[in-house]
């Protein structure tokens, strides 16, 4: 295993190294004729994450600039399986059990390797200030219909420092280009950036340096996707784990930031408490928008612009699943689920957030060691940094197949007793942009959670109450499941397996 | 043509690559049982058992003639009702609403191949046929889990026809289950045993595969399955009477079993690994069938249908076609913005899914009043309610909309105590036995007139259909990506 890490651990030190990996295992795919940035490098990209394929490298976007490349799904549903590209960029088997990935993604986020700072770097081949600057040659798509601008930062990473520390802060924002050289969107109250920015700028009048980073290597980008708690380990920290390597930075040209070396391209500006503007409202990771409705979103203005030759910018589909933030939110929060699970000694067997629905579900499997031990598993979900907005909790048996969605949704409507099973938590915590919310909550600023104990109840007879399962490897002598099994295709005459589609 | 036997069923199905012959000696003690199990669980071919042990009249099993795969792999249906093997859920689906609204009489004749052997008196054991013990547990050889049986209204000209299960007690008797709010539980308790009499009952077991999907669905009351058979196959069947008792089972039958029900009498029965996916319901005392007469081919096939997880037949046939069908049904006849119903495979029809127009405050209880106001209620326990921008059929889909726009306070409708039914897993002991049942709706609607409406973030919803076209056309020979979806893993 640990020669295999090594040997990727150059290939995916960068983004294109990453994307020849990808291409290497059928999991890119150039697409060499002009695609147009309005709505159809969208649909393309949003179909591709519906359907799961390949990643599309777009070589020709009409009105690309600076020879700019456009790739879609680079950690999205893969081709030869959900985490293919994720496994891909940790090196790992790309056909890999989920519960193996997690693992090997829990053990990484339980470290740091602290970044190095350095004096340069690829992104630094071109610089260019002020009024060379025109965003709209990036040709960044306009992702979906209705949709107020071109979004340029779909799949890249915003820096953002208090003013008195280096602690840097990681973000995605998904900001849309107003101008030349000024980009709009909602900073969330509940980001990290949004914090800091309200807390240590908004509240001193001042204006907040920023620096957006393009095209750093896979898993540094995905770093900038969790939610991290106050007291762990850095965003540059853990994406040098999870990839292996120290992150090298570099100095902004015009700030005191510190971005990925090798990133593909970099934005650098600032932001000011008095630029809050009217936008449209983007989307959300849940792949569902509040239409029609003005938020309020800041100016995001920008000083200078380093970057690459031909520099390849990621963009992610932000619509419903799966797509890259699916797949890495998902795969952070059952993460830092297992990790608080095993730290607390409990007996969980799998946690499992199925990235098809877009976080909305937390599923937990587990021994039962006493009566409503579901609440239990809920109240350790419900503290948790990554799932504290998930509306539904779900407490299996540690024999279903969690990461199944037939095996899942079959163990919730046979096993959970509408009353007796249920639990309606009102006034809890809610993710800003949840669909599900009325507008009272809105206004409240408050929803509600429901928990579904999907395990048999304990005061029944083992012997008479508990329903066994009916199924070939549950019902059957192992002897005999050995002989059919062996006898299927040679003495029986059945073809060959073949996979199932679902 | 619509299939005179079961055995042109069989051959069609083998011609299209869904059934293999098994010439090597299998044991009806479980081995049967865990190949037919796995069968649906793998998506497999059905299989043709041709040497039972300790069988030596030439009588054979047929193991899963009609469960297979997942989502869109109806094949066996498809080839039962005459069509392409891949046609769509979809097509399958308008095409078997279609026909069943042109119901064909069946036309009574004399004989039949299936009176080529006549047992009565001391000649009947039930034994001599091909009865297997399918999964380990159960509470005996369940030699009818994919017979159809037959009983008269003696009111009416009505004659129920039903997919039930009967185990053997001893060579000329069987036990089976008799739910009050099923069909043959309305006439065995109020139409014959509440007046003192016994009821007469003739199971069938193959003839056109019709029979048996027939069997399975679910006409409303008062509807002879016989007749909407015969529009299904688009020719009248032809039925020839019982030995023993007035009824009419089709002559190309391959097994018929005829006998009658005393009333009040009742032995224990079960328990039984079922289509739930769950052994579930308990033992318990439950009616007695006697065998008075056995009639069969010549080397009569026996079809079975192991119950289980994943798939098989009582779920593909009941849950996804029939209980579907009957929800879309009677949520069109009450006249609301539904778009479509859905039943998924591998869900134990305990889940049903309906998409509506949208903008329709207070439509989600409007379509669950008709679900739990008819038979369907008992069975789903479980159903959401969802805008229709998503294709129903879509599993994953459905589910994201679901779980994503459920509200969960104002969107769960919880009912603590409903109509049951005993084979419900989340049932106690004491609530399977009483048929107490509970339910909930999910309700992914847009709540009220006050909170704006939410779009997906779709293919199919945010982008203009010209774009989409384009895309689709030039996926393959512009862009170069590949035709069919990623791997599920």
């Amino acid at each position: 295993m640990d020669e295999k890490v090594d040997d990727n651990a150059i290939a995916t030190s960068d983004l294109r190294g990453f994307l020849q990996r990808l291409e290497a295992n059928g999991e890119l795919q150039k697409i060499q004729s002009t695609v147009d940035p309005y709505l159809t490098v969208g649909a393309i990209a949003q179909r591709l994450a519906e359907r799961g394929g390949p990643a599309a490298h777009f070589m020709k976007v009409a009105g690309a600039g600076h020879q700019i490349t456009w790739v879609s799904g680079v950690l999205g549903r893969g081709r030869l399986g959900l985490w293919s590209k994720l496994a891909l960029a940790m090196g790992i088997d790309p056909t890999a059990k989920y519960q193996d990935i997690l693992e090997e993604f829990t053990r990484r986020r339980e470290s740091a390797v602290r970044p190095m700072q350095v004096g340069g770097g690829q992104c630094k081949e071109v610089i260019l200030k002020k009024g060379d600057i025109d965003l709209t040659t990036l040709s960044a798509p306009i992702l979906h219909e209705g949709d107020d601008g071109a979004c340029l930062t779909s799949w890249a990473f915003a820096v953002a420092a208090s003013p008195d520390s280096n602690n840097a802060v990681w973000d995605i924002l998904p900001l849309s280009i107003k101008s030349k050289n000024t980009m709009v969107g909602r900073l969330p109250v509940d980001s990290s950036i949004g914090r800091l920015f309200r807390k240590q700028y908004q509240a001193t009048g001042k204006p907040m340096p920023i620096a957006f980073v393009f095209g750093a290597a896979p898993m540094v980008t995905a770093a900038a996707a969790f939610r991290r708690g106050r007291k762990s380990f850095t965003a540059p920290e853990l994406a040098g784990s999870l990839q292996r390597s120290p992150v090298q930075l570099v100095k902004c040209e015009t700030n005191e930031l510190l971005v990925p070396a090798n990133a593909e391209l970099i934005l650098e500006g600032f932001v000011s408490p008095d630029s809050y503007v009217k936008c449209q409202p983007f989307g959300s990771s849940f792949g569902y928008r509040s239409t029609a409705v003005e938020e309020d979103g800041l100016e995001f203005k920008i000083e200078a612009m380093t970057h690459r030759r031909q520099p390849v910018l990621p963009l992610c589909a932000w619509g419903t699943p799966i797509n890259d933030l699916h797949i890495v939110q998902g795969l952070d929060r059952d993460a830092q689920l297992k990790a608080r699970f095993e730290n607390a000694g409990a007996p969980v067997c799998d946690v499992f957030s199925p990235p098809w629905l877009a976080g909305a579900v937390v599923a937990v499997s587990t021994q039962v060691p006493y009566t409503a031990y579901a609440q239990t598993v809920a109240g350790v979900v419900r503290m948790t940094e990554g799932t504290k907005n998930t509306p539904y909790i779900l407490v299996f048996n540690d024999d279903i197949d969690i990461t199944n969605p037939v095996s899942l949704f079959h163990a919730l409507v046979t096993k959970c007793h509408p009353k007796r099973d249920t639990w309606i938590i009102k006034n809890a915590e809610a993710a800003a942009d949840a669909p599900y919310l009325t507008a009272e909550d809105k206004r409240n600023k408050y929803s509600a959670r429901a928990i579904f104990d999907c395990t048999w109840p304990l005061d029944w007879d083992p012997a008479i109450a508990i329903p066994p399962k009916v199924s070939f490897d549950e019902c059957y002598p192992k002897e005999l499941q050995e002989k059919v099994l062996a006898e299927w295709v040679s003495k029986l005459g059945f073809p060959k397996e073949t996979e199932r589609p679902v | 043509m619509a299939f005179q036997d079961l055995r042109e069923f069989m051959q069609a199905c083998e011609d299209a690559g869904e059934m293999i012959t098994i010439d090597h000696e299998v044991d009806w003690n479980l081995e049967v049982g865990a190949i037919s199990r796995r069968i649906p669980e793998i998506g497999a071919p059905m299989a043709h058992f041709t040497k039972i042990r300790g069988i030596d009249n030439g009588a054979s099993i047929l193991g899963s003639p009609m469960s297979k795969g997942w989502q869109s792999d109806f094949a066996r249906i498809a080839i039962g009702l005459e069509l392409d093997p891949k046609a769509s859920y979809e097509q399958l689906m308008n095409e078997f609403m279609a026909r069943m609204d042109h119901p064909i009489r069946p036309l009574q004749v004399a004989g039949g191949p299936c009176k080529q052997n006549i047992l009565t008196g001391d000649d009947i054991n039930l034994f001599k046929l091909p009865a297997p013990y399918l999964h380990e547990g159960d509470g005996g050889r369940y030699i009818d889990t994919f017979g159809v049986t037959a009983t008269r209204d003696p009111d009416s000209d009505w004659v129920n026809w039903g997919v039930y299960r009967h185990m053997i007690h001893k060579k000329a008797i069987m036990g089976g289950i008799v739910n009050p709010y099923q069909h043959i539980g309305m006439i065995y308790y109020q139409r014959y045993e509440a007046r003192g009499n016994a009821m007469p009952f003739s199971i069938f077991f193959g003839g056109c595969p019709t029979t048996v999907m027939m069997g399975s669905m679910n006409p409303p009351a008062g509807v002879s399955e016989a007749e909407v058979a015969g529009g299904l196959r688009r020719a009248p069947l032809h039925l020839t009477k019982c030995e023993t008792n007035d009824l009419l089972v089709p002559a190309t039958a391959e097994i018929v079993i005829e006998g009658h029900v005393r009333p009040y009498e009742r032995w224990d029965e079960g328990p039984f690994g079922e289509a739930t996916g769950y052994r579930a319901s308990p033992r318990m005392p439950r009616p007695v069938f006697r065998v008075d007469c056995i009639t069969h081919r010549d080397k009569p096939i026996m079809p079975i249908s192991c119950a289980g997880t994943e798939l098989d037949e009582c779920e593909i046939l009941y849950g996804v076609f029939s209980n579907t069908a009957a929800a879309k049904k009677a949520l069109k006849d009450a006249g609301l913005p539904v778009v479509n119903a859905y039943s998924p495979p591998g869900l134990k029809f305990s889940l049903l899914l309906v998409t509506v127009e949208k903008g329709h405050p207070g439509i989600a209880d409007r379509v669950v009043s008709v679900i739990r106001g008819g038979k369907l209620g008992p069975r789903f326990g479980y159903v959401m309610v969802v805008d229709d921008d998503v294709e129903v059929t879509n599993l994953t889909e459905t589910l994201h909309a679901a779980m994503n726009k459920t509200h969960p306070l104002h969107g769960l409708q919880i009912f603590g105590l409903a109509p049951g039914h005993p084979l419900v897993p989340f049932l106690d002991l004491h609530d399977k036995m009483h048929a107490r049942g509970a339910a909930i709706t999910f309700d992914a609607t847009t709540p009220d007139a006050e909170t704006e409406l939410v779009r997906r973030m779709s293919f199919k919803n945010s982008y203009p259909e010209a774009t989409r076209n384009d895309v689709i056309s030039g996926w393959n020979n512009v862009y170069g990506l590949p035709t069919e979806a990623g791997r599920w893993r």
